[in-house]
């Protein structure tokens, strides 16, 4: 073998395979239409015993093919069919997206490594919203004994998963009546903003200010003026909450202008 | 010594399947399995791992020489059309 001796993962390694497979079946569709062939042969099934070494690298299967005067290699039976589109469509599972969400690596960081990630992904753990539901159904228990994670880095990993992240603070308004001045309000964009449904606490230098719309992933507060910036805490609940440093002054549109603020600026959305 | 790449091998073994034409013959051949020795190796020389495989070039192996592997496939006529 040329290269890498450590051999391929079984996926690329199948990859690998039926590339060639289609390649060849292109190459002979071609081949046929272009010489006018009134018959051809397409692969019904193929199959090829395989001698190879299968090594286990970091949690992945690796097949590296026995090379000459392997006498220990073992013996891989490789089976493929030709398939149609309905077979494909009927057999794929369906795609977990969660575009909105960050995803397990933005969240778990460093508290979990490659390898344990892909541990949890053995288990069908793909996303922030399986591992946080894990944790409140109680399967947390189930998933350490499944993947030999060890305990407490899966409950730190389980308690970021959960915890409430604050990721944006946007400026907006509503049209009021009567051509009264629209009314400014700030979108605080994030996740994990609300427990089953309750508002979270939120306060901008440490003073409190009015939700009027909570979900998981969005805030909408009505600031005073003198509220169009500073340290924007969201408490969730005692021991869980986020914050973050925004200054969107400019932005107020109200009967009076936001008090000149003492210390420097900072930039809107900058995380605390 | 330079090897081929699967499809390579694959394209000629359809080649040889394709010369068995039905022509004014009262039978044809409807399918054709054949069960060959393959040589396989992994080539990861431009980054992208290419799976080579084709019949050994000798009769005689050495102890240089992989020992293959089977191939089996079965090939189904179709109208090219």
């Amino acid at each position: 073998m040329k290269g890498n001796d450590s051999g391929l993962p079984l996926e690329q390694f199948i990859q690998a395979l039926q590339t060639q497979l289609d390649h060849a079946q292109a190459a002979m569709a071609l081949k046929a239409q272009n010489m006018n062939l009134p018959l051809t042969f397409a692969i019904k099934d193929i199959s090829i015993d395989l001698r190879a070494h299968v090594d286990m690298v970091q949690s992945e299967v690796r097949i590296r093919p026995a090379g000459a005067g392997d006498r220990d290699a073992s013996l891989l039976r490789l089976s493929l069919s030709s398939i149609t589109r309905p077979m494909i469509d009927e057999n794929a599972p369906p795609i977990v997206v969660d575009k909105e969400g960050p995803s397990l690596k933005e969240v778990l960081g460093e508290d979990l490594t490659e390898e344990d990630r892909k541990k949890l992904e053995w288990a069908g753990v793909q996303t922030v919203a399986q591992l946080r539901r894990l944790q409140e159904s109680g399967a947390d228990a189930v998933v350490e004994r499944v993947t030999s994670l060890p305990v407490d880095r899966l409950r730190r990993a389980l308690q970021r998963a959960s915890a409430p992240i604050v990721s944006h603070v946007l400026p907006d308004a509503i049209d009021q009546p009567e051509g009264r001045e629209p009314m400014t309000i700030l979108r605080v964009g994030g996740t994990n903003l609300t427990r089953n449904g309750t508002p979270p606490r939120v306060t901008i230098d440490g003073k409190p200010v009015g939700v009027m719309r909570a979900s998981e992933r969005e805030l909408l507060l009505a600031p005073r003026a003198e509220q169009m910036s500073g340290d924007l805490v969201v408490e969730r609940e005692p021991g869980h909450s986020a914050s973050i440093a925004f200054d969107l002054r400019p932005h107020w549109r109200g009967p009076s202008e936001a008090p000149a603020r003492t210390r420097s600026s900072r930039n809107k959305g900058g995380a605390a | 010594m330079s090897r081929r790449s699967f499809a390579e091998t694959l394209i000629d073994l359809a080649d040889a399947a394709a010369a068995a034409k039905p022509g004014r013959r009262p039978v044809r051949v409807r399918q054709i399995e054949m069960t060959l020795p393959l040589e396989v190796r992994l080539d990861r020389g431009g980054g992208a791992a290419n799976f080579l495989g084709e019949l050994p070039l000798c009769r005689w192996r050495t102890v240089f020489d992989l020992t293959p592997g089977t191939l089996r496939i079965v090939w189904k006529a179709s109208d090219a059309s």
